[in-house]
């Protein structure tokens, strides 16, 4: 036997025994594979900025997994369908989205996935201003959470947030610390971001400008970093404003024409409004004087 | 001696005949008196209507009144009133039920020159009262305008467009008005027609030369044409045979791509069955994730307009 006949014989020998270990491919079912296609479209539509798009997309995904009672696919589409909807500034939409999840006591959902619909809640109640329900929710998440789970400093963040809009800049600091802590042991750089921008924020409202800018400032670098325009925006606005209350009118003035360019670049109408708003404010201001 | 008078014997019975002339003379003076008075309506029974006028100016006894067009009535008495002047209609009965009493009367005439008539004209209101009128009731007067309003009407009605026409006159008559210049450029091209008939007549010549150089043209052509009509059978033949190699040539292309794209789309097939066989053997299976949801970040600054919303900030002390 020669030795290329003896190698022939070991490849297929070879091949003999890695087809033996396969184990048979299980198909998907056929809604399942529905929901997870639908999921996939939605996100690629909310990607290339079709909000209403996605929001049909995650409905229709959320149905086909609604179909099956698969817990985590229908708690991982309700977030998502809620997310969807706040941005399109639909709040009892989105709202009324997380009951699949928050008000089904007959199926059992993962507790990550508990804890991220109940912050999902206090996140848009907090957005109408409803101060005392967007804490009971923080608080519910808190519990589903138990310590430590993925969205632990965006609950602190939560938290904050409500402290602040209570007028509470103490607590909100606090918050802030805490998320940035937790933040930075789970790596969660886009949270990281939001604390410190919560922090500068607070420290404003705390009587430090100079502090606040840093720390808004770090927000901004980050955010750049992640390449997220909203933030981004976000963090020009707090930047200008911080700039407008120290007195220096130029650099607040440029930090809004910046936070323009953005929102124009995002066709973001809402924002382009705000930072009108806010330039003609300062404009005012520097005529009175 | 007298002899007694005998009548003569022609007399005989003559009283008797001029008694029978008489009652005849009277029985046919009394029929055409009784013609008469039943043409005028003497034997119809009338129902007496009354309405007041502020004048009677154009109403006169005995003149007609009319409903609808038709006669029905006169006009019977006039007599002056606390209310002005009392007029009396004599209506036909028969008539009657047709007058409701919310009814108005007004002088009208036939045309403009004919004779005068009263008109009964029955509201028009629907809400108005159907009943009719009965003996003695009063009805409204509807008062012709007079001469004067008329006048004054047309007048108000004339006068902006008088206005307006002497307006017109004296822009027409402005020395720099539109319509001077308009004449004054009608006048200069209507001196240079004479000039534009002549290039026109010489834009003609050249036509009617074009005409005959492309008649010239066209029998050339009509030469190559009978050329091409006697050569294109033999040219046709010969492309018809061509397209029809090229349509066999299309016909084996199509089957050997038939052919081709089943196999192709069996070894696709055969292909995602290895693929995922070999996804399921454990070399590979555990370096590939399994298809699951993916769920957006939950972000704690979703909300965050509300972070940036205009919320006001003391300045700092």
């Amino acid at each position: 036997m020669s030795l290329r006949v003896r190698v022939r014989g070991l490849v297929c020998l070879a091949c003999v025994l890695v087809a033996a270990c396969s184990s048979p491919v299980k198909p998907r079912p056929a809604p399942l594979s529905a929901a997870l296609d639908a999921n996939r479209r939605a996100e690629a539509l909310l990607r290339a900025g079709d909000l209403e798009g996605a929001a049909r997309g995650y409905r229709e995904a959320l149905r086909a997994a609604q179909a099956l009672e698969d817990a985590d696919a229908i708690a991982a589409n309700a977030v998502n369908l809620s997310i969807v909807y706040q941005r399109l500034g639909k709040l009892e939409d989105a709202r009324a989205s997380l009951a699949p999840v928050l008000e089904q006591p007959n199926l059992s959902f993962p507790h990550d996935r508990l804890a991220q619909a109940s912050l999902r809640r206090a996140i848009v109640d907090l957005d109408q201003h409803r101060l005392a329900s967007a804490a009971e929710w923080a608080g519910r998440a808190e519990s589903h959470c138990d310590g430590s789970c993925g969205v632990s400093a965006a609950i602190h963040n939560v938290r904050g947030q409500i402290a602040l809009e209570g007028g509470d800049a103490g607590a909100a600091s606090a918050s802030a610390r805490r998320a940035l802590e937790a933040s930075r042991a789970s790596g969660d750089r886009a949270e990281a971001a939001n604390a410190l921008r919560l922090l500068g924020v607070s420290t404003l409202r705390a009587g430090d400008p100079a502090a606040a800018l840093a720390h808004v400032d770090q927000a901004l670098a980050i955010d750049r970093e992640l390449a997220a325009p909203r933030k981004i925006w976000l963090d020009l606005v707090w930047l200008g404003r911080i700039s407008a209350l120290r007195g220096e009118r130029e650099s607040a003035l440029a930090y809004y024409e910046r936070a323009l360019t953005v929102s124009e670049a995002e066709n973001d109408a809402r924002g382009a409004a705000e930072v009108h708003g806010l330039m003609r404010g300062l404009a005012a201001s520097a005529t009175s004087r | 001696m007298h002899e007694p008078h005998v009548p003569p014997r022609r007399f005989a019975g003559i009283r008797r005949k001029i008694s029978l002339f008489m009652l005849t003379a009277v029985l046919g003076v009394a029929g055409a008196v009784a013609l008469v008075a039943y043409k005028q309506g003497a034997f119809v029974r009338h129902t007496s209507i009354y309405f007041y006028a502020a004048d009677v100016f154009g109403i006169n006894k005995g003149m007609s009144v009319r409903l609808f067009g038709l006669p029905v009535g006169s006009v019977r008495d006039l007599a002056i009133a606390d209310r002005g002047v009392k007029v009396e209609l004599s209506i036909m009965t028969e008539y009657v039920s047709r007058v409701p009493k919310s009814s108005t009367a007004r002088l009208a005439r036939e045309g403009y020159i004919g004779a005068g008539n009263i008109q009964i004209v029955p509201d028009g209101d629907p809400a108005a009262s159907k009943d009719p009128v009965r003996e003695g009731d009063v009805i409204g007067f509807v008062p012709n305008r007079g001469v004067a309003e008329i006048v004054e009407d047309i007048k108000v009605q004339l006068t902006p467009m008088v206005n307006e026409m002497r307006r017109m006159f004296a822009e027409m008559n402005a020395p720099g008005s539109d319509l001077r210049k308009s004449l004054q450029g009608a006048s200069v091209v209507f001196q240079q027609l004479p000039e534009t008939n002549r290039e026109m007549r010489e834009v003609l010549r050249d036509a009617d030369r074009a005409v005959k150089s492309a008649d010239v043209a066209m029998a050339s052509a009509a030469r190559v044409s009978g050329q091409l009509e006697r050569e294109l059978p033999a040219v046709t033949t010969k492309l018809g045979t061509a397209l029809d190699s090229l349509a066999d040539a299309a016909t084996e292309i199509r089957t050997a791509a038939r052919k081709n794209g089943d196999a192709l789309h069996e070894t696709l097939r055969d292909g995602q069955e290895v693929v995922g066989a070999a996804k399921s053997s454990w070399l590979i299976r555990d370096y590939i994730d399994a298809p699951a949801m993916r769920t957006l970040p939950v972000d704690s600054f979703e909300s965050s307009r509300a972070g940036a919303e205009l919320q006001p900030v003391k300045a700092p002390r």
